[in-house]
């Protein structure tokens, strides 16, 4: 479904990608493991098509990238960036609702705000709808925009979903909730979901494929239940075997 | 307590349309009815019944239609102007606190206003009221298009370079007009104080009509985006991810409130306070979609504009007050008091 060829990318003299070359397959969670300033979020933005790589290719459905306008884009791919800070007095329910902004043009048709509804049981944040965003916990905030993620992609087949650290605010259950939400949109709806993760341990348990990215180059790329052992893990940290929980 | 009394303003709108279309209606009305009201304030009073049964003597027909009229009406367009360009700079900056005038716009409107005033001293005269306008308005517009290039420079738009060009524009525009100041003979910085302080004196029906020429499209194409700018709020990326094309969205921006504010600017002076609490106050009040946010700020920034307006020419008539004195004057205390109210409700 998305395919990478020699991605490079780099901002001025710093190079942040070196020869990066993947294959996402609709279906599969595939996750990006990494230590701190590996250009895990650099290759997701990439990915997602928001900055333009140096060099190399990426297709997504066997077309380029240049080739989708902002509109086609946002109907086959989502993206949970990291942290998302709102400074106005908006609800959790209108900000889930955000998610369907293009689809609807101007008007703020009545079937946004049910998709937003359903997106949120599904996070289950809806309990919340009528707070304001800025009173939420952190955990809370990060379901509500996992929420309009999944409004925007409502009703859609065949995407990809693109989520950055999604657990770093989320207590054991909701990550549990998070990853059977993947699970499901990718065996029932055909999505692919892109992930980075710092847990290797849920990496390892929850996601198909991996990829280690070190320095900007691939350390290992494969089945998860592979990739993810006390080798790779060990040299790609640098820390002692003992010290490797899987 | 108060979190819970603002809890429940704030989530009274929820995402209805016809919510919205009440809360404007009423907003409407609340402003005809101090259109009314303050055409009969003045100088000279006027009889409201007589002006609704339209049978106003001769002289006081006079008064309505070439004075009292124009002037109200200035009013409730500059104040919609303020309002709208508030909202819409709010938005852009992702802050509710940013302004027209943070961003240099007004300063550079003032500084060519004052180089009017001073260097080409003669052409003041011969243009009469409208050199005010249009050097601020050309002012206004350089200034934008300064910033907006400035703050692409590394190729990539930035609201943080967009700030600090801003920052130093207004530096530099305020230096501008200090050394204009220091350089003007004492007609001219009578001329020069008096406009920078804001006022309404000398409507007249051009003014008006100019004025609601820039507004009324400004305002029906930012509510056009009102979805996609609800969005931006969520960030560049973000919204770009949801397939808003920012760049365009900020651009329009941009250019629609230094439209506004040129033509506020030109025909008032720097009038400040109602671009920065107008917004906020609706926002306060019925939430942040800026569906009901652009059209409802025009209205209330046009109310309270009036009000200030009537007060400004009535507390001391014959005399009058500027109006910019008065707004910042009651304006001022007014926004501490909401910023400590919304700090309290947050904790």
């Amino acid at each position: 479904m998305l395919k990478a060829e020699n991605l490079n990318f780099s901002i001025g003299e710093k190079t942040i990608l070196d020869r990066v070359s993947l294959e996402i397959k609709q279906g599969e969670i595939f996750a990006i493991l990494g230590p701190n300033g590996a250009g895990k979020s650099t290759l997701m933005k990439c990915l997602s098509g928001y900055e333009k790589p140096t060099r190399g290719n990426i297709t997504l459905m066997g077309q380029a990238f240049a080739s989708f306008s902002l509109t086609d884009l946002a109907a086959i791919r989502a993206v949970l960036t990291q942290s998302v800070s709102i400074n106005f007095p908006f609800t959790a329910l209108e900000v889930a609702a955000m998610g369907r902004g293009q689809f609807s043009g101007v008007g703020q048709d009545m079937r946004d705000y049910d998709i937003a509804r359903e997106a949120m049981q599904l996070t289950e944040v809806s309990h919340l709808e009528e707070r304001l965003i800025s009173t939420l916990s952190g955990g809370e905030q990060q379901r509500v925009h996992m929420a309009r993620i999944l409004a925007q992609l409502w009703d859609q087949t065949d995407c990809i979903l693109f989520l950055d650290e999604p657990t770093s605010a989320l207590d054991l259950k909701h990550q549990f909730m998070l990853f059977d939400i993947c699970r499901t949109l990718a065996s029932q709806k055909n999505f692919a979901v892109v992930v980075i993760l710092h847990d290797l341990q849920l990496a390892k348990r929850m996601t198909d494929q991996a990829l280690l990215l070190d320095a900007g180059k691939i350390f290992a790329v494969g089945a998860s239940a592979d990739v993810i052992n006390i080798d790779t893990v060990s040299t790609l940290y640098d820390i002692n075997r003992s010290q490797v929980m899987l | 307590m108060i979190k819970a009394v603002v809890g429940r303003w704030i989530s009274v709108p929820k995402q209805g349309e016809q919510n919205n279309f009440v809360i404007l209606t009423l907003l409407s009305l609340m402003l005809g009815l101090m259109v009314l009201v303050s055409s009969t304030i003045g100088a000279i009073s006027l009889s409201l019944s007589d002006i609704l049964l339209f049978s106003l003597p001769e002289f006081d027909q006079t008064i309505l239609f070439s004075i009292r009229l124009p002037r109200v009406l200035l009013a409730v367009v500059v104040g919609a102007a303020l309002g709208i360009s508030g909202a819409a700079m709010q938005g852009l900056f992702r802050n509710p606190l940013a302004d027209p005038g943070l961003i240099g716009i007004t300063g550079g409107a003032a500084l060519a206003v004052s180089c009017m005033i001073v260097v080409i001293g003669p052409a003041y005269g011969f243009l009469g009221l409208y050199s005010l306008g249009i050097a601020a308005f050309v002012g206004g517009t350089i200034t934008s298009l300064v910033i907006l290039r400035m703050s692409r420079l590394t190729g990539v738009f930035s609201v943080t370079h967009m700030l600090l060009a801003g920052i130093a524009i207004n530096a530099l525009t305020f230096a501008g007009t200090g050394f204009l100041t220091f350089i003007s003979d004492d007609q001219q910085l009578r001329a020069m104080t008096f406009w920078t302080m804001g006022s309404l004196g000398g409507a007249m029906w051009e003014p008006v009509l100019v004025c609601l020429s820039i507004i009324l499209p400004s305002m029906w194409f930012l509510t056009k985006k009102a979805r996609e700018l609800n969005i931006l709020l969520l960030g560049e990326e973000n919204a770009a991810y949801i397939g808003v094309d920012t760049h365009k969205l900020k651009r329009t921006i941009i250019l629609t409130s230094a439209l506004c504010v040129g033509a506020a600017v030109a025909v008032s002076g720097i009038i400040g306070f109602i671009g920065l609490v107008v917004p906020h106050l609706i926002r306060l009040l019925f939430g942040a979609d800026h569906k009901l946010l652009i059209p409802a700020s025009a209205l209330l920034g046009a109310a309270l504009l009036l009000l200030a307006d009537t007060i400004a020419r009535t507390l001391v008539a014959p005399s009058e007050l500027p109006v910019g004195v008065l707004t910042s004057l009651v304006g001022g205390p007014f926004f501490l008091w909401l910023l400590i109210k919304q700090n309290s409700s947050g904790n």
